[in-house]
């Protein structure tokens, strides 16, 4: 009985050992080319959401908020325009949002929803044209209102039977407007 | 020559007559893209378990089978989700949310247990071939439906015109749930009825 429990255990553990080899190996082969798409692809919204960029730099986000990171723009002598990513909570969990500024006008230059986990065929109709082409070239002077009629030139229209998730969008498009009008607009 | 593959396209579907895969089965099907994503995503690692299975059978000792076999599954569903993503990106980004669903999908263990341990590598490839294209088959079943009446689209496109107003319930968990009920109790039907016949 002694010996076949030892013999069982050696089994088990010699097929773990040359699963988690197998996983460690793919993993280190893997890592580095994943790593550098993902860097790629987020590089390649900095340009979708923000079409007249120039050299990007990091700047630092506020501490406690929704927005996650702040990029600006330096084009010639000075800055012409931010790019936000702002994460606020949507109806299931945190909606990532990337949003362009440009300045001084302070429109819209584009918006990307970078990962959301909203109802199918409700909520998360928030990543298709048709809701966040309404976005572009908005006026961030004022804040943003959420519609189900939307007339004014501030108001976004909601989704249909989707206001948390319209509302969760248009707020942390506000929070980094709100964030800009601050400490930028001069 | 091939009677391990054609079982489970019918006879033996995993989904309809051994009701296996339930849970993911309800949670891909919102349009028939997830499913025949998930469908692909599946076979692929069910062919690569009971091959790897039917070649260990000598090896893995019966009394530890069960936690041999979720090892050596665990393990190729997480190599075969970061080779996807590191080479095939594309195929990666439709089907990659499907993927860790797969470690927990109870048809790749229960194939691995009822016949890759038992079975040659040949067969085994075939039984997993037969399985894959009948859980794919059920699940663009019930995929079809529900993005029909759910979204009055297939495959994307507006099949049911533009007057049509969608049932949202259709593609929300109560409506895989009403779908499935339906097509398991025509299944079932169907089943009682040749029974019947052949007395």
């Amino acid at each position: 009985m002694a010996k076949n429990v030892f013999r069982l255990s050696f089994t088990l553990l010699a097929i773990c050992v040359v699963c988690t080899a197998l996983v460690v190996g793919a993993h280190d082969y893997t890592n580095s080319i994943i790593a550098e798409r993902e860097a790629a692809k987020i590089e390649e919204s900095y340009l979708q959401v923000f079409p007249q960029a120039g050299k990007l730099e990091k700047i630092a986000a506020p501490a406690d908020s929704s927005i996650k990171e702040i990029y600006r723009s330096a084009k010639g002598a000075g800055f012409n325009g931010y790019i936000y990513t702002v994460a606020p909570k949507g109806y299931a969990g945190e909606i990532t949002i990337m949003v362009g500024i440009e300045k001084p006008s302070m429109k819209i230059t584009g918006v990307k929803i970078l990962n959301q986990k909203e109802t199918p065929g409700l909520g998360a109709k928030c990543t298709e044209p048709a809701f966040l082409n309404q976005f572009l070239d908005k006026d961030l002077h004022k804040p943003l209102v959420v519609s189900k009629d939307a007339q004014k030139p501030q108001e976004i229209q909601a989704i249909t039977a989707s206001t948390i998730t319209s509302k969760a969008v248009v707020s942390g498009i506000n929070i980094a407007s709100a964030h800009f009008r601050e400490n930028y607009l001069k | 020559m091939f009677s391990e593959f054609s079982k489970g396209i019918i006879k033996e579907n995993p989904l309809f007559v051994q009701v296996l895969g339930v849970c993911p089965a309800l949670a891909t099907t919102t349009s028939l893209a997830n499913a025949l994503g998930m469908g692909a995503a599946f076979s692929l690692v069910l062919i690569f378990s009971n091959l790897t299975i039917s070649v260990l059978k000598s090896v893995i000792p019966d009394q530890i089978r069960i936690p041999c076999y979720i090892v050596v599954i665990a393990s190729l569903v997480t190599i075969a989700e970061m080779l996807m993503n590191a080479l095939v990106p594309d195929i990666y980004a439709a089907l990659g949310i499907f993927i860790p669903l797969i470690v927990v999908n109870c048809i790749i263990l229960g194939r691995a247990e009822a016949f890759a341990s038992k079975y040659g590598l040949w067969a085994s490839i075939q039984d997993a071939l037969g399985m894959g294209l009948g859980f794919t088959l059920a699940l663009s079943f019930v995929a079809a439906i529900r993005e029909i009446l759910g979204n009055g689209t297939l495959l994307g496109f507006p099949v049911l015109g533009s007057s049509y107003q969608p049932i949202l319930l259709m593609l929300m968990p109560p409506g895989a749930f009403i779908t499935m009920g339906f097509l398991f109790a025509g299944v079932n039907y169907l089943k009682r009825r040749k029974e019947v016949r052949h007395g």
